[in-house]
């Protein structure tokens, strides 16, 4: 894909005047700005936290804009509740792409995390995305959201997708700059998937993972790693309760894969910039996890 | 295609489809492997252009 026009933090107007234009696009932000925007052919998910030009930022009074490149010729938005989410696959155009967004924490994500490698196309065309947030201080008041730009409806339960069709011979490519590797620690699988995980094995051995983390004084800022042929990917904890015995997580375990904690990384922004620095490519479309942001300290970086 | 070596692909997509055959051939019972066969062939099938290098790692 060519460099796209507009993949920055902007004003209301300015995201307003883009979307005018009819160009397809991904929109990050809150929801009150979210829900000023005009209709198009655009999808939005709320988060306030950014990777803007000038660092990691926090705010309420922009959103961020992914207009896609000229080679996407056509977008057309759609939103999915849980019965219908296994035909967002399918549902692309052949040659194209879909872009999609999730509320964190909702049944689609949950869905999506643990059944989506099982759903029919998935494989066919490229699917990336991101699931939507919200500012933790609002944590437990409000529910991250996703807003059909077409239709201009909000939910908190479904997802949205824009399936992009793409100039032929065009071809997109998604990658993960993973600044984590495994570690050298114990090998942890699970027997059963799931974003909440009460027994693992430990080298072969069961023990109970909340347990073994305290145990272990494990750092849970660390995900867990897997290798998938070469892909490493992140399941990160988000609470690990050793006297319930519950761990949950942020993404789900799959039984058959090994697990390792990754090793420490000393600065998040210089190994993320060391990796893609070696990848040598230039994305139309990009998003970060929160927990970089978080525990990277990247605000203002 | 064998489990002795662990084939390097390009694409994260096949990596992941990759993992994905892996471990529906290791429930080792026939639907399974079948239906494992069908997302390779239809994923190669319908990504020719963009994973054709891959493919060739897989049968060179």
């Amino acid at each position: 894909m060519k460099k796209t026009t507009a993949n920055s933090l902007m004003t209301v107007e300015a995201a307003a005047a883009l979307i005018r234009s009819g160009r397809p696009m991904t929109i990050a932000g809150s929801e009150a700005l979210l829900k000023q925007l005009p209709r198009g052919r655009w999808i939005g998910g709320t988060i306030p936290y950014f990777m803007s030009k000038d660092g990691g930022l926090l705010t309420h009074h922009q959103v961020f804009v992914s207009e896609l490149p000229p080679c996407a010729l056509e977008g057309v938005t759609r939103s999915y509740d849980l019965a219908a989410l296994p035909n967002l696959p399918r549902d692309g155009a052949q040659g194209g792409c879909t872009f999609v967004i999730l509320p964190a924490f909702s049944a689609v994500h949950v869905a999506f995390g643990r059944d989506g490698m099982t759903w029919p196309g998935l494989f066919d065309r490229p699917v990336v995305g991101w699931v939507s947030g919200l500012d933790l201080k609002d944590a437990g008041q409000v529910k991250p959201g996703v807003i059909d730009g077409f239709t201009g409806e909000f939910f908190n339960d479904r997802a949205v997708a824009l399936h992009v069709k793409l100039e032929p011979g065009t071809v997109a490519r998604v990658d993960i700059v993973n600044i984590f590797e495994p570690g050298d620690g114990d090998e942890i699988t699970f027997e059963r998937d799931g974003f909440e995980v009460k027994d693992c094995l430990v080298n072969g051995q069961k023990q109970n993972f909340a347990r073994y983390i305290a145990e272990k004084k494990l750092d849970t800022k660390m995900p867990l790693v897997a290798n998938y042929s070469g892909a490493l990917m992140n399941v990160s904890v988000q609470t690990a309760d050793a006297a319930t015995g519950t761990v949950s997580l942020y993404a789900p375990v799959f039984p058959g894969m090994g697990y390792r904690f990754a090793k420490p990384v000393p600065d998040y922004a210089h190994a993320f910039q060391g990796r893609l620095d070696a990848l040598r490519v230039s994305p139309d479309f990009s998003c970060n996890c929160i927990l970089n942001y978080l525990y990277g300290g990247l605000e203002g970086r | 295609m064998t489990g002795a070596t662990e084939m390097q692909f390009s694409l994260l997509a096949t990596r992941i489809l990759y993992t994905r055959v892996k471990l529906m051939c290791a429930k080792k019972d026939d639907a399974s492997v079948k239906a494992a066969i069908d997302i390779a062939f239809d994923y190669f099938s319908k990504n020719e252009v963009a994973a054709g290098g891959d493919l060739k790692r897989v049968f060179p």
